[in-house]
């Protein structure tokens, strides 16, 4: 996927082949979870409670992770002007998963969701209009958009944001939601929150 | 009978669809979002097409000459839409039937078409329905009914004045109503005066005040309350028939033509309730309890077939129906409630268009997108230390 980004998606659209570096990591850890920073770049944690998308990956698949936003960030700036983007693409090499991921900020900020939810669609469309792409990506089984929602933390005397998370508690793989525009390119959208893993 | 809607640019609604409105759905979003627009406009198209299916009725019993005209003006008016409409304003309602038989209503370019003789229901069809609208304006209702008298000629809009007749309708007819979820009871007395409308303890400790001295939540829920236990049992087809179908003949002289293609007995009926912030003045645990008597009241005891849509800007409420989701699937009852997932949408109104938080792969909502608020409080607690 990475060669199709740095290759396919810029002739697509008459850019240069993208040059910028460290766009990708690979796992194949039975869990991991996945922590964007404020400067772009992405980092695995292999324990729980550290990073904003957590991934259980009992069969060990070799799981690639690209870093979208730092790959679109280091095109040409008048591409890039105006267009949404998410954090993450994950893939694993068996071609069963192909994911797209938003990352939560953790700075406080309204309608984060809506928000995540266009990165997603806006990078998605991007992507599929690249026939390289959109056959590889159709290759897949599994095939999600991801919004994963870090849980915020209370006071430890207080446990409302607790008590209103709740439903992150409750089920523990996360929720399918109806997303039409989304589910017009064969993908389906997903939220995750708190505690809430991707089984891989 | 299923229906659908299809909005766009009504005021903040930008493109709003609804394939199969659910007999159980509700609204969430922002002051302002569109919720209460939504639902107004469902409310009236719900009642177009009822006045369309009378119209039909009496085509079909050979009355020929056309009952009434549509003033769609008026309509708008009446519901606040005037500078809502514009050049691109689209409105599309569709039922649809069995063997995919559908009937469209569309607004379009300032025009209403799909009520036409040509457009006719079928007479299997035909459904008798009552629309009712609950505005969040009721909490006028115990002084109004205190003072109106001397209000004569007095006008709050027309949304109070309909939740204000079908509250008189209602107190007609029910003169005693538990309110479970206040431990209170509401009364009608007749007095020389007219009615008397009081709120009594339902504990030991006995007391009985005048409706417009109690509580606001009590104000603003008994309406509620009250209207709902009415159309689910107490409600009168017969009477309601009488008054659109067969009045209008007598008044036309045209009693003698008409040849009736059905008996009311043999057509299908349906109440739609519209209620606009439930939770208006109550504390959460209270909204949790109003809902479970509203389930009680449309769903599980009802008498008559019911379709309950609601607007609200409570969490709470939110989150309470995933418990009595939860309640369904277990067989169990909640304080006499229940929901089943498969009858119950919940949209949140944003940016014009509409989220649905129904879980698809869970028999449950997501309240996430409702947790945001409690978050973004402590995550800028946390970023003061």
């Amino acid at each position: 996927m990475e060669t199709l980004l740095r290759n396919d998606f810029t002739a697509h659209y008459g850019l240069p082949t993208s040059t910028t570096s460290n766009i990708s990591i690979s796992t194949a850890a039975p869990y991991f979870e996945i922590e964007d920073d404020e400067y772009r770049e992405i980092h695995l944690h292999l324990i729980p409670g550290v990073g904003m998308a957590g991934y259980r990956n009992l069969n060990s698949y070799a799981a690639t992770i690209i870093n979208y936003d730092k790959f679109i960030t280091g095109l040409p700036h008048v591409f890039q002007q105006g267009k949404e983007r998410c954090d993450l693409i994950v893939h694993t090499t068996n071609q069963r998963y192909f994911l797209l991921n938003e990352l939560k900020d953790r700075k406080p900020k309204d309608r984060v969701r809506t928000k995540s939810i266009s990165q997603l669609l806006s990078s998605l469309t991007l992507i599929m209009s690249v026939p390289a792409i959109t056959t590889f990506a159709n290759s897949h089984v599994f095939r999600h958009c991801c919004f994963f929602n870090k849980q915020s933390m209370s006071p430890p005397t207080i446990t409302a944001t607790t008590a209103f998370n709740r439903l992150g508690t409750i089920i523990t793989v996360g929720l399918r939601m109806s997303k039409p525009a989304i589910e017009a390119f064969g993908f389906e959208f997903w939220e995750y929150s708190g505690n809430q893993v991707y089984n891989l | 009978m299923t229906e659908s809607i299809s909005i766009k640019n009504l005021g903040p609604l930008k493109d709003v669809h609804i394939e199969n409105i659910k007999p159980f759905t509700v609204l969430i979003g922002e002051s302002g979002s569109g919720k209460s627009t939504l639902m107004k406009a469902i409310a009236l198209f719900r009642w177009i097409y009822k006045m369309h299916n009378i119209r039909s009725y009496l085509k079909h019993s050979k009355i020929s000459k056309s009952p009434f005209r549509f003033r769609m003006e008026t309509y708008l008016k009446n519901c606040g839409f005037e500078q809502f409409i514009k050049a691109d304003t689209e409105i599309i309602y569709t039922t649809t039937f069995d063997e995919n038989r559908s009937y469209q209503i569309t607004f379009s370019k300032y025009n209403l078409s799909g009520t036409g003789n040509d457009k006719l229901i079928n007479k299997d069809d035909i459904y008798f329905n009552k629309v009712s609208f609950i505005s969040e304006t009721r909490n006028i209702i115990p002084l109004w009914s205190d003072k109106g008298a001397s209000f004569s000629g007095g006008y709050l809009g027309f949304y109070f004045h309909e939740v204000y007749r079908d509250f008189e309708l209602a107190s007609e007819t029910v003169k005693e109503l538990d309110l479970k979820f206040l431990n209170l009871k509401f009364a009608v007395r007749r007095t020389n005066s007219g009615k008397k409308y009081t709120i009594q303890s339902s504990t030991k400790e006995a007391f009985e005040i005048d409706f417009k001295n109690s509580s606001s939540g009590t104000q603003t829920s008994v309406p509620i309350s009250l209207i709902t236990q009415y159309f689910s049992k107490k409600f009168n087809f017969e009477d309601a028939f009488n008054r659109s179908v067969l009045n209008y003949l007598s008044n036309t002289d045209n009693l003698t033509d008409f040849k009736a293609v059905k008996n009311l007995s043999e057509i299908n009926k349906k109440i739609f309730i519209h209620i606009e912030e439930p939770e208006l003045s109550l504390f959460p645990d209270a909204q949790t309890q109003l809902i479970n008597d509203l389930v009680n009241k449309c769903f599980i005891t009802n008498d008559n077939s019911i379709e309950l849509f609601l607007s609200t800007h409570s969490p709470y409420i939110i989150n309470h129906l995933n418990l009595l989701i939860k309640a369904f699937d277990k067989d169990k009852l909640i304080n006499g409630a229940k929901i089943d997932y498969d009858n119950l949408a919940v949209y949140q109104v944003v940016n014009g268009e509409l989220e649905n938080l129904i879980a698809q792969n869970e028999r449950l909502v997501n309240t996430n997108p409702l947790s945001e608020t409690i978050n973004n409080i402590y995550d800028q607690y946390t970023a003061l230390n």
